[in-house]
């Protein structure tokens, strides 16, 4: 027998899924626990149609997008000094490593007191964990250049600020993708843990008020939504990076 | 040792700014300094809820990972072993990988209440996706030449599984179940903040309601140090048993 291919074989079994759950839900029969793909479906449209899923969309994503920016930028400057400056190469390994093991969701409460249950709590919360997460990589990338390198540069004449553009820089740069690329996922997560906890608007808030109203179907929508922006901005990312010119891959 | 001191310098140094920026701010209600925070970490430590919830929290963790990670591993490896699986698998694999598990606490809530059962499902789930991926990936890169090796030498069917692939991807799942660790730390706060009884992230909770900054930074604190010494101590234990996976220059 010929083993029918990839696609057709996910495609399939995303159909079988779709049909198994729709039986058990009507087997169910308790909307308020398990809503049947019907019904989610209708919530979905419904949710389009009132523009309610497009604005909280747009809100969400200007969060993950303003708080990821300004952590990727803190955190390859951090990461570069880090991993260049010997002094604190050797020192704050271990911060970072703490810094890294404090979930977001912990920071939520913390940050609001401070400044607010406003959009600067969020943006804050999105750029702690993505900083945090460039930075290790980043930094590990800057410590381990390959000396020889540096010397090569040094022994052809170039002058500090010349090794650092035309040495550094690219022999990091495989590094801070790799931190880039973990830190989306982390932007989510924080994402998320601030609009469950401080929930006034977004997909988050999307998911704990219907929780709270038992509207299971709005809970669903939500979390497939969130799902899918989520997977779109990873692969996107890794479209963007293979078609980066001269970027030597890890 | 060198290392040790120079680390030791690194947190002495943000203490002190920490201290610094406390008594510029001089609002210790908000801002409280290190030393405020610390009477506070030994006043919870000796009433006993600090032990008490930092056990609480660990427990939940060690109990999902111990049923978590064979799950994982198992699952991981039939589907990195069959295509077909594989490939029916994927979609749901990447879609539940792309959702944040800490969307789903209000679904676990819905269906299974505050419980201890609901948190657990939502640890295992975390733990045993995680590292469903990685040892499905580890099954997946095992070099063709090993497995022909193998087959050349009569090693087929079950025994080319347990002696050449499941030792080949015993890395990549250690490096799952690290990530896994730091995953289910995250996962086990956030349930216990949306609804516990006990727990570091309950405690975090409790202080909110208070507005007791000092002891929602302990909370924060001690987090941060489980997370750490959680992973210091897997590594370590790596390290000393089987060195033979232990990975030293790993990227992070």
């Amino acid at each position: 027998m010929r083993t029918p291919s990839r696609l057709v074989l996910s495609a399939a079994s995303i159909g079988l899924a779709i049909i198994l759950w729709a039986v058990v839900a009507a087997w169910m029969r308790q909307p308020a626990l398990l809503p049947g793909p019907v019904l989610v479906g209708d919530a979905f449209l419904a949710m389009l149609a009132s523009g309610e899923l497009g604005r909280a969309v747009a809100e969400s994503l200007l969060r993950v997008l303003v708080g990821y920016a300004a952590g990727a930028v803190l955190g390859i400057a951090t990461g570069i000094v880090l991993g260049r400056v010997r002094l604190f190469a050797d020192s704050v390994g271990i911060l970072f490593d703490f810094l890294k093991g404090i979930p977001p969701i912990a920071l939520v409460p913390i940050v609001i007191i401070w400044l607010g249950i406003g959009e600067i709590s969020k943006y804050v919360v999105i750029a702690y964990i993505v900083w945090i997460v460039v930075t290790i990589s980043t930094t590990v990338g800057a410590r381990e250049i390959p000396i020889l390198r540096l010397r090569t540069g040094a022994f052809l004449g170039l002058g500090r600020i010349a090794v650092f553009y035309r040495i550094v820089l690219p022999s990091v740069v495989p590094y801070i993708l790799i931190g880039l690329r973990n830190g989306i996922g982390f932007a989510f997560v924080a994402l998320v843990s601030a609009e469950l906890i401080a929930a006034n608007s977004g997909i988050g808030q999307i998911i704990m008020s219907a929780r709270f109203a038992l509207q299971t179907d709005r809970m669903i929508v939500g979390l497939l939504v969130l799902g899918a922006i989520g997977a779109t901005m990873q692969v996107a990312f890794d479209v963007a990076v293979a078609r980066l010119p001269l970027v030597k891959r890890l | 040792m060198k290392g040790a001191l120079r680390a030791g310098g690194a947190i002495a140094v943000v203490l002190l700014l920490w201290e610094v920026l406390a008594r510029a701010i001089d609002m210790p209600l908000l801002a409280p300094p290190p030393e405020t925070v610390a009477q506070s970490a030994l006043a919870l430590a000796k009433s006993g809820e600090l032990l008490r919830d930092t056990l609480a929290s660990l427990q939940r963790l060690v109990v999902a990972l111990v049923v978590g990670v064979p799950l994982g591993a198992m699952i991981g490896c039939a589907l990195g072993y069959w295509p077909v699986l594989d490939a029916m698998a994927s979609p749901f694999v990447r879609m539940f990988n792309a959702i944040p598990a800490i969307a789903l606490v209000p679904f676990s809530l819905l269906w299974f209440g505050v419980t201890e059962f609901s948190r657990f499902t939502l640890l295992l789930y975390t733990i045993s996706l995680t590292v469903t991926i990685s040892a499905r990936q580890g099954v997946r890169s095992v070099p063709g030449l090993r497995l022909r090796a193998g087959a050349t030498l009569g090693v087929v069917g079950v025994p080319a599984f347990l002696r050449i692939i499941l030792p080949s991807c015993i890395p990549a799942i250690i490096v799952g179940i690290r990530t896994a660790i730091g995953l289910g730390v995250m996962v086990v706060v956030a349930a216990e903040m949306l609804g516990a009884d006990s727990g570091l992230g309950y405690l975090i909770m409790q202080a909110r309601s208070q507005f007791n900054v000092p002891e929602m930074a302990v909370g924060v604190i001690s987090l941060g140090l489980l997370s750490l010494l959680l992973d210091r101590l897997f590594n370590g234990a790596i390290e000393s048993f089987v060195p033979r996976w232990s990975v030293r220059r790993r990227i992070r």
